[in-house]
This record gives structure tokens, sequence and C-alpha cells, in this order.
């Protein structure tokens, strides 16, 4: 089996080895138990390193009221700052010091300043709006909704009702008009009677002449 | 509607969550609009000899470059040293700085560089340098009040020290930079002047000769080898 060269491990164990390369090298490292064994010695001195963690610079450390002191210090220093006024060449390190605090309370003022107009922002505010004109919207589409259901209820009980009207009124027309048949039929019938005793009473007169 | 109302709340968390990142984003570019960039901050130091920006260039940058000198010289004085000698050195050469490359690139290249004259220098002088080792314990901050749990992984620390003190120091600063201070392999060639195909093989060395030098280490237990000898090997894999 054909090794990769052991420089060529390095970028893959830093995870900067390019994707095409990568795969190569995890390919290899599935078949080869002894690529395997030797990177994952490697990692592991790399894990191992990272128990010496450097320590922060030293502070004079005094007792009781330590923070109270130190911002009474920062503020003489920060006067002290102002009234020096130009920085002088020379960067001692306490002019150094000074001027990192008035950096540092410079820093912290313009995050509070960011911070309050950030939450006051529009982006904040009209997400809000957004949100509430959503929910109001909702309750006034559902109670829309709830509203046509009643007209389209009470339009069909209309509908029906008219429906059931047009029927009675129907079925009145077509027993008037068959009672009028009927009364016709009946008039009809005695005028025929009529016309056939006129008619018998004109024969009977004939024959008798 | 009830419906709608737990699709409504899933909203609300997507819509809150859209909300925090663009107000992180705002603050950033609110932030981004009052700092200037270590290249501008050096042009400054450079045309106008501005102490205010080289001081914002040692605030940003004094931490790391301290870290650094720690890791190569394995002493705290020292480093503390280097590091006021660094910067010296960075108002001393900034006509050299070119603003075609990085600040950083720069910055990491002279403290560098002063480390490997100390180095040379503490050859050259072992006596002077022995003194100065009294200072070693507390580059793991050791003192009477230290927890015992702690003390334990301040001695894996101090194996590893010795451990990467014992590499030459070419071979040091690669692992440095790349594993403490977090350099690409690519600006690591930067930093050193080298192709980056000799960083590769330089780290490779590196971590060949570090594993050899930990690995007897893991077997037999930190610095008291009697009193570690039973224990199983399993003990000790990290």
């Amino acid at each position: 089996m054909k090794h990769p060269k052991r420089e060529e491990w390095v970028p893959f164990v830093f995870g900067e080895a390019e994707p095409e390369q990568r795969q190569q090298l995890e390919e290899h490292l599935k078949q080869c138990a002894e690529c395997s064994a030797e990177v994952s010695k490697w990692q592991k001195s790399l894990r191992r390193m990272d128990a010496w963690q450097v320590p922060p610079r030293q502070k004079v450390r005094r007792s009781g009221a330590q923070p109270l002191a130190w911002a009474a210090a920062a503020v003489l220093m920060l006067g002290i700052g102002l009234a020096a006024g130009q920085w002088s060449m020379a960067s001692t390190r306490a002019s150094m010091r000074m001027e990192m605090s008035r950096l540092e309370s410079q820093m912290t003022e313009l995050k509070k300043q960011t911070a309050v107009q950030t939450r006051t922002a529009p982006a904040d505010h009209a997400f809000a709006e957004t949100m509430k004109e959503l929910q109001t919207t909702l309750a006034n589409m559902a109670t829309e909704r709830e509203e046509d259901r009643q007209h389209l209820i009470a339009m069909i009980e209309e509908l029906s009702t008219k429906h059931e009207e047009g029927l009675v009124s129907l079925r009145k027309d077509l027993e008037t008009v068959a009672s009028h048949a009927d009364d016709e039929l009946q008039a009809a019938r005695s005028r025929l009677t009529e016309l056939s005793s006129v008619g018998s009473t004109a024969s009977r007169l004939v024959e008798g002449e | 509607v009830s419906l709608a109302y737990n699709n409504i709340e899933d909203y609300n968390r997507t819509v809150d969550e859209i909300g925090r990142r663009m107000a992180k984003n705002v603050i950033a570019g609110l932030v981004s609009l009052f700092t200037i960039t270590d290249e501008q901050a050096m042009w400054r130091v450079q045309t106008q000899n501005d102490h205010q920006a080289f001081d914002i260039l040692v605030e940003r940058w004094q931490e790391r470059i301290r870290a650094l000198c720690i890791r190569m010289t394995g002493n705290l004085h020292t480093a503390e040293d280097l590091l006021q000698e660094t910067f010296s050195r960075v108002f001393e050469k900034r006509a050299a700085f070119r603003g075609d490359s990085k600040f950083s690139t720069w910055l990491w290249r002279i403290a560098l560089n002063l480390c490997y004259d100390e180095l040379r220098r503490q050859q050259r002088h072992p006596a002077a340098h022995e003194e100065q080792m009294e200072a070693v314990l507390r580059v793991h901050g050791i003192d009477s009040m230290t927890p015992r749990g702690h003390v334990q992984q301040l001695e894996e620390a101090e194996l590893v020290r010795e451990a990467l003190m014992q590499l030459a120091e070419n071979y040091r600063s690669v692992l440095v930079l790349r594993h403490y201070e977090g350099l690409k392999l690519r600006e690591i060639a930067q930093v050193l002047e080298i192709p980056e195909g000799t960083v590769n093989s330089r780290m490779a060395e590196a971590l060949s000769q570090l594993t050899r030098i930990l690995e007897p280490q893991i077997k037999s237990g930190p610095r008291n080898q009697s009193r570690s000898a039973n224990k199983p090997r399993e003990l000790f894999a990290l």
C-alpha cells in the first residue's frame, strides 16, 4: 500500500485540507492501521498541548473594597489623564495604562450607547408591530369568516323558505285552476244537458206538427 | 384558529431569533464604524507618529504577543521583557512596515525574531538562564493556595511545556503559531517567509518529535515513575 507523505497529513490534522484531498486521506485512514495510529497519536499530542494555558497578567490584589478602590483609582487616573491633555511620546507604562483605562471606559460607554440604540432600534419595534398586526388580522379574519358563515346559513334558510312558499302558492294556483276547470266543466255539462233538452223538445214539436 | 396560533408561536420564535441576529450584526457594524483596522492604525503611526493609534495596537495585540513569547521561551519574566521589546521595535521600525501585507504578519515576525534572539542568547549564557528559570512555575500560576486537582493539571501543563522546550525553535514556532495562536498554515508561511510546503514538513517533524517526547510519559505517568508504574496505561491515556 502506498502511504501518503508525512507532511500531507498536516493540513488534514489541522482541518485545512482541501475537500478532495481530505476525502482521499480519510479513505486511506479507513484501510491503513499504520497511518491511522500515527495520525491519532498526533491528535492526542495536540489535545495534550491544551493543558498548558498561559496565566493572565498579574494584577495587584488588595483586600476589602477592591472594586471601589479600583473605580476611584480609575476616576483619578482618568481625571489626571484628561488634565494632562496631550500624550507624551515616551509611552511609559503608567501613561499607557491611563490611556488604556480611558479607552476601556469609552468603549464601555460606546457599547452602552449602541446597546440602547439597538434596543430602541426600528427593527425590534417593527417586529413587535408586525406581530401585533398579524395577530389582529388573524382574529379579524376568524370573526369575518364566522360572520360569512352565518350570512350564508341565513341566505340558505331564506331561500329554502322562499322555495317552500313558492311551492305552496303553486299548489294553490294549481288547485284554483283545477277548481275553475271543474266549475267550467260543470257549466259545460249543464249547458250540454240544457241543449239536449232543448233539442229533444224541438224534435217533439216537429214530430207533433 | 388554535392551529394557526401554534404556527404563530413558531413564527414568533423564528422572528425573535432573526431579530437577535440582526441586532448583533447592527452592533458589530456600529462598533466597526468606530474602530479602525490594524493597518489603518499602523498607517497613522507611520505618517503622523500617532501615539493613540499605537496604543490601540498595543492593547489589541499585547496578550497574544505575550502568550507567544511565553510559549517560545517558557518563561514569564522573559516574555514580559520580550513583549515590551516587540512594541518598542514596532515603533522604531514603523517606517519599514509595508501596507501591502497584514500588520499582524509583520508583528508576529518581529516578536518571533526577538524570541529567537533571546533563545540564542540563553544558549550562549546558560548561567543567567538558570537564574531566570525560577519564574518557570509561575508560568502556570502555581502557589500555595492551588487545589490538588488543579496541581495535577498543572503537572501535565509542565510536562507539555518541557516537551515543547525540547523541540528545536523552528519546530516549536510552527506548533505554537498553529495550535495556540490559531494561525493558518498559509499565514505561518507568510510570517516565517518560507513556502507552505516547508511549514508542513516542519510541522510533521514537530508533531512526531512532540509525540515521541510525550509518549513515554503517558505510559509511566508524570514526574514520579515509581509512584505511577503500577497504574494501568488507560488511566493516563488522554
